[in-house]
């Protein structure tokens, strides 16, 4: 069996990590609404990045302010651009829904890393197929929830 | 990985999925860090509080028994527990004897036919190749 890891998240310094996380924030509050959803896939992501609990909770009290987009772009690495994409387009999946003002972030964050819209097109299409497995993942456990039988074709 | 329902679930449901995995996680002896970042990425989504988080972590080094994780969880919370214990274990690449003994108790506890374990493998192993794509896509290694 292959594991999964290490995924590219665990590439970046310390610095990165920080800088990815805040680019998430600003994706999370970018539609003014931030929901339980959205909330547990931040922190999930704080986890995986296995950040200090110091800078855990600082980013909690960025979560109601507003960041500073094109100032983060600036300070970001191309590396770390594209994880905190990746991950900024699961984390505005997260409530079911993609805002428009999520989108708009996506696109610049996208174009500042170079991902040609096709390329954040392919990510949603990511995204739609990790809905998928989720919800095969609880078909297997049989505990499946509202909708899931449009997800696993059964 | 997308949040899907734990989060909905009451805390102290919550809490006691985060011992399962806590316990799972030190079953073998050794925690390395593949299955601690799922671990610490599966608390996240838990939503637990500070003091929670804190006294879960204790649970790595003075673990609890699994007779007392399996009677605090529910039914939702036993199954969210057991296909992310599945996830978390295998993530260093493979499932050793005490992992897999302790992956079955917990599905015969919450009567899960057989096969249920190897089920769970084939859905994990979909998801690493779900991971790599993602990474694939974005041409980072």
């Amino acid at each position: 069996m292959s594991g999964m890891l290490p995924d590219a998240i665990d590439m970046l310094s310390p610095m990165e990590k920080e800088v990815y996380i805040e680019l998430l924030t600003i994706v999370a509050n970018s539609d003014g609404a931030l929901v339980r959803e959205e909330m547990a896939a931040l922190e999930a992501f704080m986890g995986r990045a296995l950040l200090k609990p110091e800078v855990r909770a600082e980013t909690r009290k960025k979560l109601r302010q507003t960041g500073d987009l094109e100032e983060l772009l600036q300070r970001s690495s191309i590396d770390t651009l594209k994880v905190a994409l990746r991950d900024s387009v699961l984390l505005a999946a997260a409530d079911g829904e993609y805002h428009p003002a999520e989108v708009l972030v996506l696109e610049r964050i996208a174009e500042a890393a170079g991902v040609s819209i096709d390329g954040l097109d392919e990510l949603y299409d990511w995204v739609t197929e990790g809905w998928h497995w989720l919800a095969k993942g609880r078909n297997v456990v049989d505990m499946r929830i509202a909708g899931d039988e449009l997800l696993t074709d059964e | 990985m997308l949040p899907d329902t734990l989060h909905e679930l009451p805390r102290e449901e919550r809490f006691a999925y985060a011992k399962l995995l806590a316990y799972m996680i030190q079953i073998d002896d050794e925690v390395t860090i593949d299955e601690m970042t799922v671990f610490e990425q599966r608390l996240g989504t838990a939503l637990l509080s500070p003091g929670q988080r804190k006294q879960v972590r204790t649970y790595l080094k003075n673990p609890p028994t699994l007779e007392e994780c399996l009677d605090e969880l529910g039914e939702t919370s036993g199954r969210l527990a057991l296909r992310d214990a599945a996830l978390m274990t295998a993530a260093d690449g493979s499932i050793d004897e005490k992992e897999q003994i302790a992956l079955e108790a917990i599905a015969n506890h919450l009567n899960l036919g057989e096969g249920i374990i190897d089920s769970l493998l084939d859905w994990v192993m979909a998801g690493f190749d779900w991971m790599q794509d993602g990474l694939d896509l974005l041409n980072v290694e």
